[in-house]
Formats: structure tokens, sequence, C-alpha cells
């Protein structure tokens, strides 16, 4: 019983000897992060340029004439900063700043909505029918749906748009909803 | 209770039983059937509450949970307005989200309940509107979280208040609906409870009415088994009656006719049953009784017939007939005649003895046989069982009114004693005139006097004695109108009390030999003085007579004292003859000390022998009482021997005998023998006056017993307490004379 244990502890340090160098040679990717929509956008798929161009407020309305209003997470939260870096290309200083300026000048009618929870942005999409979000996949239920983007789904490993890696785990949000 | 009448008596419950048990059984039945629907009733109408509760309260309940929730939803959707922070606004949403969650699970709630068609309607509507309300609604969410709170309030005012106006209509119907429903239900209910009272009071009408019946019968039953034996006891208790029996009703037919009657009048129960007397009995037998009987009957009172004649194959024969009335009838018993003494002087049986006197009726008075006033002679008197008659006299005694029933006492009539002033007083005996006198001048002067004891004449020549009271009647004024007279006849009473005073007598003469025994020191001492002094003197003047010459002084002086004392010893062999002689009692005025000191004195030598001293402290200021002298002083005499006894055996020095003489209160005198022997035991004390209880070996036990028979004979008390320090002492008291006794 004893010499059966040692040789199964044997095997699965061997295994884990063996798959170390191959893990540390595949690119660093973290969870992708799903563009939600309401369920009533016709919409299926969307390209990274039309889905920036959305968040810039260089494009107000859907497709289908629908106003288009996105919903971020607040600063802090790994979704936020993602969103920033992968799809805006700014930082959060740059963001506020542009943001800040196309109200000013009145280009911008509406800044995107910061909800204090991966969970509030799922929510905020739910009940706003031109609402576009980003959330982990692991956060995506049936109240919203998922585009594709460029003709990718989400669980396709050339996604463009993941959360950086060591951030799988959702931090624990403001306020609970009901 | 023998086994045998246990057993009878079970029996008798176990028939009874048989023939209540079919009727208790129907009724229990009927009880049991009744009870049986009460208790359906009662079950429908608990099914019909709770379907109420299940359609109307609890679709109120539902109907008032449903605003809740609409108004939740309605209200945290315009909490949503009040702020841009979108976090805040996702918590209005969610929670007005969660409301209508709640409002969609109520209705299909409402819906599974299916109370009525008009409901299932209202449900579907509302839902219907609900839905349409939720369409405007989101619209106004997503304007609310998109940052657009003008085309919020815009959608809301457009769409939003109008459908959610319906919303809230479908609702007001719906809960109309139910009120009604609920109004429905109560009717019902209250038609039920109206239907189950109305059943249960039948129900309660039909218990009391069935248990009313069943106890009818069982008393009824029970009513006539005790008739039927009732019944038969008295058919036994008359069968068993040696005189002849008859009962008559109101109509004066016969009802009942015993073996006794049947054998006197030869006449079997069947022929004369139902038949009126005229027909049973002979003429003048059936006349006189049915007089006897209606005079009886009118005056609610028994009557006795002493000389009823019935004639039949035996001959003309005399029957005493006693007459008792009673509510439906008279029942007559009737028996042969005594015969009778053929000297009318004598008394019939049954009354005083010793009253042989001729009825003492002056020539002027037309009473007496010689003037045909005996109603003996002329018809049988009816006599009242009652003994009490009263009448009112004037303050010159004559006679102004009288009871019926001075008929029946005296035998003489009402009408003659009317018309003779003088009657009443001489039927009243000679020796008992004076103290008539006496208390008719008393009532004259307004003065009652309460029981008055005194002797009339009969008309048949006896007397018979009487308690009277008199009392004076005044008029408005107070001035004495007349005396009311009240009689009782206390003949057989006194008899008794005769009777009694003889036999007592005759004990307190064996008693008083038997206490000779505790004088014979005394007699023999009293004797033996005079007779020495008799035979010294005797001596002496033979001794002179040798003399010469003799000294005649000396023998004159001899003499003289010879001759006082022979009068000495003469006195006390008078006083032993009284004492010893049996004679009647002979009440006079006698003075107490004087008896207690001529009873010591006749004791003095034996107390003497018995070295007993013996002090008298007596009242000189008592009154005299009333008493026979020889009786008295055998009470004391007994008292001192007892006394006397209870020291025997104590020191010299400690033998004393007090006697005391004082006023009593209430109109008395108390004489005490105190004596300082051991006392009185409380056993003792107990039994002390009972007859022939005696602590004494050679004592009879009848001292005592007769020394309270004479005291109370003479209207005092006898008594017996412990002295204070040592010994008893025996008290007794006795009226003074002059006191109201007759």
């Amino acid at each position: 019983m004893r010499t059966k244990g040692k040789w199964r502890f044997a095997v699965f340090v061997a295994a884990m000897l063996i798959s170390l160098p191959v893990a540390s040679q595949a690119p660093q990717r973290g969870e992708p992060m799903a563009v939600i929509v309401h369920k009533s956008n016709p919409l299926q798929s969307i390209t990274f340029d039309e889905l920036r161009k959305l968040c810039l407020a260089e494009r107000r309305n859907w497709p289908h004439g629908r106003r288009a209003t996105i919903a971020l997470c607040e600063i802090g939260i790994p979704e936020h900063n993602a969103v920033l870096e992968q799809v805006y290309g700014m930082n959060e200083a740059e963001f506020n700043r542009y943001f800040l300026q196309g109200t000013f000048t009145g280009e911008i009618k509406a800044t995107p909505k910061q909800v204090a929870s991966v969970a509030g942005v799922r929510h905020f999409v739910f009940n706003v029918p031109g609402a576009i979000g980003f959330v982990r996949l692991s956060e995506v239920d049936d109240s919203v749906k998922v585009l594709q983007l460029g003709g990718l789904s989400p669980t396709n490993t050339a996604y463009p748009l993941n959360l950086p890696p060591g951030n799988s785990k959702e931090p624990v949000p403001k306020a609970k909803l009901p | 209770m023998s086994l045998t009448d246990s057993g009878r008596r079970i029996a008798r419950l176990v028939g009874a039983s048989d023939r209540y048990a079919l009727s208790f059984v129907l009724i229990g039945l009927a009880l049991a059937g009744i009870g049986g629907y009460v208790i359906f009733d009662l079950n429908t109408a608990q099914r019909q509450v709770g379907q109420m509760y299940a359609g109307s309260v609890r679709g109120l309940d539902l109907v008032g949970e449903l605003q809740y929730q609409i108004q939740e939803a309605r209200r945290t959707l315009l909490y949503g307005l009040t702020t841009t922070d979108v976090n805040r606004q996702l918590e209005h949403v969610g929670r007005a989200r969660a409301s209508d969650a709640e409002v969609f699970a109520l209705l299909s709630r409402g819906q599974a309940l299916r109370v009525s068609p008009e409901l299932d309607e209202g449900f579907r509507r509302l839902r219907q509107d609900w839905t349409d309300y939720l369409t405007n609604r989101d619209e106004v969410i997503a304007s609310i979280l998109e940052g657009d709170p003008n085309q919020a309030m815009q959608l809301n005012m457009e769409s939003g208040v109008i459908t959610f106006n319906r919303v809230r209509d479908s609702l007001g119907f719906i809960r109309e609906q139910f009120y009604a429903e609920a109004d429905r239900q109560l009717a019902r209910v209250q038609s039920l409870f109206r239907d189950s009272l109305g059943k249960f009071a039948i129900s309660l009408f039909l218990t009391l009415t069935f248990t009313v019946f069943a106890v009818r019968i069982v008393q009824r039953n029970k009513m006539l088994d005790a008739v039927r034996s009732s019944e038969t006891r008295l058919r036994e208790v008359v069968r068993s009656i040696d005189e002849g029996m008859l009962v008559i009703n109101k109509n004066g037919c016969l009802q009942m006719w015993n073996q006794a009657a049947v054998r006197i009048t030869g006449k079997t129960e069947d022929a004369v049953l139902g038949r009126p007397l005229s027909e049973v009995l002979p003429a003048a037998a059936s006349s006189t009784l049915g007089e006897a009987i209606a005079q009886s009957q009118k005056v609610g009172v028994g009557a006795t017939l002493k000389d009823l004649h019935l004639s039949d194959s035996a001959g003309d024969r005399a029957f005493v007939a006693r007459v008792f009335p009673f509510e439906h009838g008279t029942t007559v018993f009737f028996r042969d005649a005594p015969v009778w003494p053929a000297d009318p002087a004598l008394p019939p049986r049954g009354l005083v003895e010793g009253t042989t006197e001729p009825p003492a009726v002056g020539d002027s008075q037309p009473a007496g046989p010689s003037n045909g006033v005996n109603p003996a002679k002329n018809a049988p008197p009816v006599v009242p069982t009652s003994g009490e008659w009263e009448y009112f006299i004037s303050p010159a005694g004559r006679v102004l009114s009288c009871s019926p029933d001075f008929e029946c006492h005296t035998g003489y009539p009402v009408q003659l004693l009317m018309e003779n002033p003088g009657l009443l007083r001489e039927l009243v005996v000679e020796e008992d005139r004076p103290l008539w006198d006496e208390k008719l001048s008393q009532s004259a002067e307004g003065k009652s006097s309460p029981r008055v004891q005194c002797r009339i004449r009969h008309s048949a020549g006896y007397f018979i004695w009487l308690e009277q009271t008199w009392e004076p009647v005044h008029d408005d004024n107070g001035k004495v109108q007349g005396t009311r007279i009240c009689n009782r006849d206390i003949t057989a009473w006194k008899r008794t009390e005769l009777q009694t005073q003889k036999d007592l007598e005759a004990v307190a003469h064996l008693t008083r030999i038997a206490a000779s025994s505790g004088l014979s020191a005394s007699i023999t001492h009293e004797l033996n003085q005079p007779l020495t002094a008799i035979l010294s003197n005797a001596q002496a003047i033979q001794q002179i007579l040798t003399l010469d010459p003799p000294d005649l002084e000396e023998i004159r002086e001899a003499v003289e004292d010879v001759v006082t004392d022979s009068l000495r010893a003469g006195e006390v062999i008078r006083r032993l003859r009284v004492l010893f002689k049996r004679s009647d009692l002979a009440k006079r005025r006698l003075d107490v000390n004087e008896l207690a000191w001529e009873t010591v004195h006749l004791l003095r030598n034996t107390m003497a022998l018995q070295r007993i001293s013996a002090r008298l402290e007596l009242d000189a200021s008592v009154s005299p009482v009333l008493g026979d002298r020889v009786q008295l002083q055998q009470v004391l005499l007994n008292l001192l021997i007892n006394a006397m006894d209870a020291m025997d055996g104590e020191r010299q020095e400690n033998k004393s005998l007090l006697i005391v003489s004082s006023r009593d209160a209430g109109n008395s005198v108390r004489l005490s023998v105190h004596d300082s022997g051991s006392g009185l035991t409380p056993e003792v004390m107990e039994q002390l006056f009972q007859p022939f209880f005696t602590t004494k070996k050679a004592g009879m036990g009848m001292g005592l017993s007769v020394a309270r028979s004479i005291v109370v004979g003479h209207g005092g008390m006898l008594w017996a307490t412990n002295n204070p320090d040592r010994g008893a002492a025996f008290h007794f008291t006795l009226p003074i004379a002059g006191e109201p006794t007759v």
C-alpha cells in the first residue's frame, strides 16, 4: 500500500517537471473579456475599429439607430484598465482628458458610465437596450448578449481582448446589487 | 334488610328497567340522531367558513400584497430619477425588477385561486396591464441609466402613468370582486348560521321534550308502583282492623267496607259499595250517623257517637261510632258500645276518678237530669276531639257569648247558659267558687289571670278539670267591657298528676321508713332522756315518801318534772308518728327556719355521736312558703343524713355541717346544706338524682330522687354543687306562699 502511494507521487512530480518548460514558452494571456450588449441588439459581431469608434464616441448610434451607451467598470477593477489599455489605447489620465475635452467642446454628448462592479456592468447592459459593456467571460450570463469581436468569439485563442494575466479574480464590488 | 328482601328489590329494579328499556332505547336513538345532525350541520358551517377563508380572505390578502409590490416597483423606479449616480440608479432598478417578479408570482397565485370567472378575467387583465406597463417602464429605465432624465420623465408622463393607472384600475376591480365574493360568502355563512341556530333550537326542544317524556314515563311508572304498593298495604291494614270501618265519599256513597264491618252487619262488600248510607244502615242509625258526618264535615273535626243503634236478626245492638272527616269524604269506625254504669252520677269510663258527687245545681237552675237537659238521655252527644273553648262574660259574670263546644264538654246547651246568668258559677264546684269570685273581681278591675285551674260539674254528675285564662277586654276609653275566658280540658292530665302524686307519696313513705335507721340513735336518746328523768324523779319521790313527814314541796316539784318529761317524751313520739304516718298531701304556710331547726333537732344526737358540729345560718327575714311539712322535713332530713354519711371517715375537726336559709331570686326561699366531706365527682354528679343510684353500701338510691320529686312538686328546684374549699352542698328552693299557685 505504501509502495503504491510512493509510485503515484513520483509520477505526479515527473509530469510537473516535464510540463514546466512548455508552459513557460507559450505567450502570456489572461481571461478573455466579452463585449456584451442588450439582448435586443440585432448585431452578432463587431470589428475592433467599430468598437473603438463607439467607445471614443466618434460614433453615437448603432447601425439599427439605437443610441449607444458605454458601460465600464470603475477605476481599480482589472476590466477598467484592460479596456482603457486595449480598446482606448490610453491611460487613465488620457482617458479623462479626452472625454473632458470632448464634453467641453460639445463633440461628445455622453461619456462612458462607470459602474462599481462587473455585475453592475452586466445589469446596466441588461436594462439599457443600446448599452455595450465589457466583462470577463466567466461573468457572462443569459441576461446579456456576447458580440464576436472581429469575427472571433471570446473563447478563441486569437481573441484580441483579454484581461492581463494574473487578474482572473474579480475584486470585491463596492456595493452589492440586489 | 335480609338477603331475601335485597333480592326482591333487585328483581323489582330489573323488572322496572325491562319496562323502561324500550323507551330509553328509542329516546337514546332520537338523541343520537339529533346529535349527529347537529354535528353534520356544524361540519358544513366549518367547511363554508374554510372556503370563505380560502376564497375571500386569502384573495384580499393577495390583493393587498399585489398592491404593495406594484407600488414598490413604481416607487423604486421613481427613486432612480432622483439621482445621477449610476450605481444608485442600478440599485433602484434592481429593486423595481425584484418587485416585478413578486407581482408576477402573486398574479399566478391569484389566477390559481379560481374563485370566480370575473376574478379570473380580472387577474388576466391585470397581468396584461402590468406587462404593458413594464414595456414602457423598460424604456424609462433605459433613459434613466443612459443619463437622460428628461426623456425618462417624458416617457413616464406620456405612457407610464397611463399604463400604471390601468394596472391600478385592474387591481381595484380585483379587490372589488373579492369584496363582493366575501360579501356573498359572508351572507352564505350567516344564512348557514341562522339555519344552524334554528336547527339547534329545534334539536334542543326535541331533546328536552324527549327528556321530559322519559322522566314522566319513569315518574308515572314509579308512582303507579307506589300507589299499588300503598293500596295493597292499606287493604292489609284495613283488613286487620277489628273495628267496623266504612268510608263515605262526598256524595254520601260507600267507598270502603272492611271485614269487621261485614262481620258486624252481615252485609258483604259487594252489597254495600257504591250505595248510599241510608240503603245500608237502618233509617235511625243512618240518619244519626249522617247528621254526625255532616256536622263533622262542616266543622272539620272528628266526632264520637256513643249510642248508635243497629237492628238486625240478632236484635237491637248499640254501637260506638267515631267519625273522622277528610278532604274527599269521611271515615267511620264503629264497634260494640261498652256497658255504661247504671248510676248516671258515676263517671263514664276514661274520666277522672273520685267524682261521684251529683250535679250541684241549685233549685232555681234548670240544669241536671231532672230538668231534662241531660243530652245522654235524649240524643247521643257529639263530642269534638278539640279540647278548648271560650266564653265572654260581663263584669257582673253574665255570659254574653259562648263557643258551641261548651255543650260538648259540659253537657249543657249553650242556649241554657245564655238564658241563666248564674248557671256558669253554679257549674263551678263549691270548693273552687271563691277562686272563681276572686278572678271575676280581678278581671273586673282589668287584671288578667293566666293558668287558673278549677273544676266544673258535667251534666252527667262528674266534674272535669279546666285550665282557664282570664283576659279582660277594654273599650276605647280603657273601661273593662268584659272578660274572655279560654278553657282547656285538663282532666286527663290532672288525673295523671293525682296518680303521680299518690305514687310519690307511697315512695316517700317508704323512704321515710328507710331513713328511720338513720334516726334510731336520736330516737333512742330523745326517749331515753325523759324516761331516765322520769325514773329518777319517781325514785326520788319514793325516797321522799319514806321520810316522816315527807317533804311535799319536793314531791310536788318532782311530780312536775315527771309531767314535763312525760310531755316531752310524748312530743317525741308524736313527731315520729307524724313522720312515719302515711297521710295525704297537705300544703300549708310554714317557716323554713323552723323546719330547719326542727329537723336538725331530730338529728342532733346522731350528730353528737358522730362528732359532727352543725351550724345554722338562718335568715330571719325569709317569708313563709306553702308546702307539706312532713314532705319538706323529709327532704331536709335526707339531705342532712346524706351529708353526715358523706363525712363518715373524716377527722373530727373536719366534720362540720352548715345549714343556710336565704331569700332567693324570683320570689322563692333557698335552703342549703353544706358538708365538709370529699365532695362529688363529675360521674356521681351526673347520676345523683337518678332513682336507685347510690354510693352507700346499704342505700336504696331513692332518697335524692324522691327529694327532688317533692321539691319539684312544690314548685321548686333541687340541685347539688361542690363547695369551693371542700365538700358538697345541696340546695333547694321553694316559692314563697301567696304566689299565684292554685
